[in-house]
């Protein structure tokens, strides 16, 4: 129950937190663009003709928000775990093409069959490449922040070539598959814009992850791993195993991304197709701090920023960038405001224990953080 | 013939940002913070070098601006890490991305442009002149063309090789990796220690950015670094603190780009050559860390 009392404070305090993450946004934008020669007014009068003037705008925020949402969660539960899985770009980019296959190559089918064949491939793909990367990481301790960023190249190269060689359209310039077929495509949902009624899929996705990551023993044994690796493990957690799963997961989510925009909005898969989007959600998932809730606000938020950009780029003459680079600004402050918070709370556990409380697996768990990575 | 000449210049035009940045990550590896944002630094590097080359006139110039620039973001690197605690491996991804939004936001605000900017007013670094040494069959015609700031990489690589295995300061540095309280009982600052190795690797950084954007060619075109920046990463965590390694692994990595390049013109989908610095960077992490799993199980036994 929402009220004024300082107890249940987490509502208020989420807001607060939305507002001031706001409100630096707003200042920093402000004064980049100041910066820039450009007025702040005039730019947020082009941001919110661009985005929320009419139902075509708000449509289109939605719509680009539905896979940063998927890829922003494969993120969030890869960094929560300890893993840090840095190839959801090419793992999201792997998707959209093996999703753009089964939509083309897997017949008229039922609709929401087919729908969800394409969405199974892209996640596969996905999956089958994270989980390479992490076995990698479990087995022999090949570092997965490195393997990651190199698999990147190699995986994004490989779906290149299967759009400009076994899988083309003949018919369209290089490097673009066959429009995938009818029944794969989603419904949409308000007609004339690009939203389509995979929303549902989307929210039915949150909330099973939000059961999980926020209400399951799983979820706990997750962020446990994340913590320390050596406490997971005497707490009875297959360590190996369960680091594969982390890894694979993130890698499905981010493949799901990928044949969901296929599904929904861009029908095939062609070179250069959401380069950067996998980064973006990497950044969504670290502004969200990891929590489900947060990644679904901040992927609005998100997409909301990058349209206004492009509605400022065209009216203002700043490129769109500038958006990534305010978030990215921020990202850093929330990153810096996370440690200033853990040498607080390292600071709190060694006064603790010097006064009796005996908490050693703490102290260890804190060391064997700093030093692990 | 022809072959060979091609192929060692293209893999040292490759390897030698690599060794800079490479340098820079093995500074930051050996006092336990390693910055795997080494490819962002390297392309504002780069984009600082050909900015201020075309305004100042001089590539030198140039050259000084990046290592400032690098110092600069080297140093703010530091504070966000050591002074502000942030996780080293966030700090670092979301500098990467920063830097290459903010290189292609500069290069439209600046330039006018998107993608790349060249032009011919652009100087690039001087090459040295090798005189009668540049007849050497096949390596002569590779060796000239090497830019002062290629050749520099020498001394660069001895004097690092120097200082970090046989110098109190060198040692002082891995000791910061190894042992912080150690460090920090012999009466050292730690945290001044910490920031000035971010400061050199972002200095190093720099360098690298404005021999990949002077030196083989003259221009800067957005996300130029193309991953060479993780490659350094991968090949710092391959050979550890050995710098001469460093230069070795670089240079095969390079002889890779140098076959892709060939193989791109014959008959073969283009994608694979490209694929093959990469593809052959993860082969040899994966083979170390599988002869380093060996070498432990077996003795476990």
């Amino acid at each position: 129950m929402p009220s004024f009392k300082p107890v249940p404070f987490r509502l208020p305090a989420g807001l607060v937190e939305v507002l001031a993450t706001f409100g630096i946004i707003a200042v920093i934008g402000a004064i980049t663009l100041s910066i820039m020669g450009a007025s702040p007014v005039a730019a947020g009068l082009a941001a919110f003709h661009g985005t929320l003037d009419g139902t075509y705008e708000i449509a289109g925020v939605v719509a680009l928000s539905l896979p940063l949402i998927i890829v922003g969660f494969g993120a969030s539960i890869c960094f929560k775990g300890g893993y840090y899985n840095l190839g959801l770009e090419s793992q999201l980019i792997l998707g959209a093409a093996a999703g753009s296959i089964a939509g083309y190559y897997a017949g008229p089918l039922w609709s929401p069959f087919h729908i969800t064949l394409v969405l199974v491939c892209g996640g596969l793909a996905g999956a089958v490449v994270a989980a390479v990367i992490a076995w990698l990481r479990v087995h022999l301790n090949v570092d997965e922040v490195v393997s990651s960023l190199l698999s990147n190249y190699i995986v994004i190269l490989f779906a290149i070539f299967l759009a400009t060689y076994p899988f083309r359209d003949e018919s369209r310039f290089n490097g673009a598959m066959h429009r995938i077929l009818p029944s794969a495509r989603m419904p949409t949902m308000i007609s004339g814009t690009e939203l389509t009624w995979g929303v549902l899929f989307v929210v039915a996705v949150s909330l099973v992850l939000f059961w999980i990551f926020h209400r399951s023993k799983l979820g706990q044994d997750w962020a446990l791993m994340g913590r320390s690796v050596t406490v997971a493990r005497s707490a009875g957690i297959d360590v190996k195993k369960f680091g594969m799963m982390i890894m694979t997961s993130s890698g499905f989510l981010a493949g799901l991304a990928g044949a969901f925009m296929i599904s929904a909005t861009q029908h095939r898969y062609f070179a250069n197709l959401a380069l950067g989007l996998g980064f973006d959600g990497i950044l969504i998932g670290m502004i969200a701090r990891y929590r489900i809730p947060a990644v679904v606000f901040w992927a609005l938020a998100y997409s909301w920023m990058l349209l206004a950009a492009d509605g400022i780029e065209q009216e203002v003459g700043i490129p769109s960038e500038f958006a990534q680079v305010v978030i990215a600004i921020v990202i850093l402050g929330v990153a810096v405001r996370l440690g200033l918070l853990q040498w607080v709370r390292g600071w709190r556990q060694r006064w603790f224990k010097s006064s009796g409380t005996g908490s050693l697996p703490a102290m260890r768990m804190f060391s064997a953080n700093r030093e692990g990575r | 013939m022809d072959l060979i000449v091609f192929i060692t210049s293209a893999a040292l035009a490759y390897a030698i940002p690599i060794v800079y940045a490479g340098i820079g990550g093995q500074i930051s590896l050996a006092s336990g913070d390693l910055n795997i944002a080494l490819e962002g630094e390297m392309l504002f590097g780069a984009f600082v070098a050909v900015a201020a080359t075309y305004f100042l006139g001089s590539p030198w110039l140039g050259i000084l601006c990046a290592v400032i620039v690098g110092a600069a973001l080297g140093l703010l690197f530091g504070i966000l890490i050591v002074s502000l605690k942030g996780n080293v491996f966030l700090v670092g991804i979301t500098y990467n991305f920063l830097l290459a939004a903010l290189t292609v936001l500069l290069l439209g605000m600046i330039f006018g442009v998107r993608g790349s900017f060249s032009s011919p007013e652009l100087m690039g670094i001087p090459k040295l002149p090798l005189g009668t040494l540049a007849n050497i069959p096949f390596l002569g015609s590779a060796f000239s063309s090497q830019t002062y700031v290629a050749w520099l990489l020498i001394p660069v690589v001895v004097l690092w090789s120097y200082v970090l295995h046989s110098t109190p300061l060198g040692l002082r540095i891995r000791a910061l990796g190894d042992n912080q309280d150690a460090v920090r009982s012999a009466g050292l600052n730690v945290d001044r220690m910490r920031l000035g190795v971010q400061i050199v690797c972002g200095m190093l950084c720099g360098i690298a950015g404005a021999q990949l954007a002077l030196g083989a060619l003259t221009l800067f075109s957005a996300g130029m670094s193309a991953g060479r920046g993780f490659v350094a990463l991968a090949i710092v965590i391959l050979v550890g603190q050995r710098p001469w390694m460093l230069v070795l692994a670089a240079f095969a990595f390079g002889i890779t780009d140098g076959i892709g390049i060939k193989l791109q013109q014959a008959d073969v989908p283009a994608q694979f050559p490209q694929m093959l610095p990469y593809a052959v960077t993860l082969l040899a992490l994966i083979l170390v860390a599988l002869r380093g799993h060996l070498r432990t199980t077996r003795r476990s036994r």
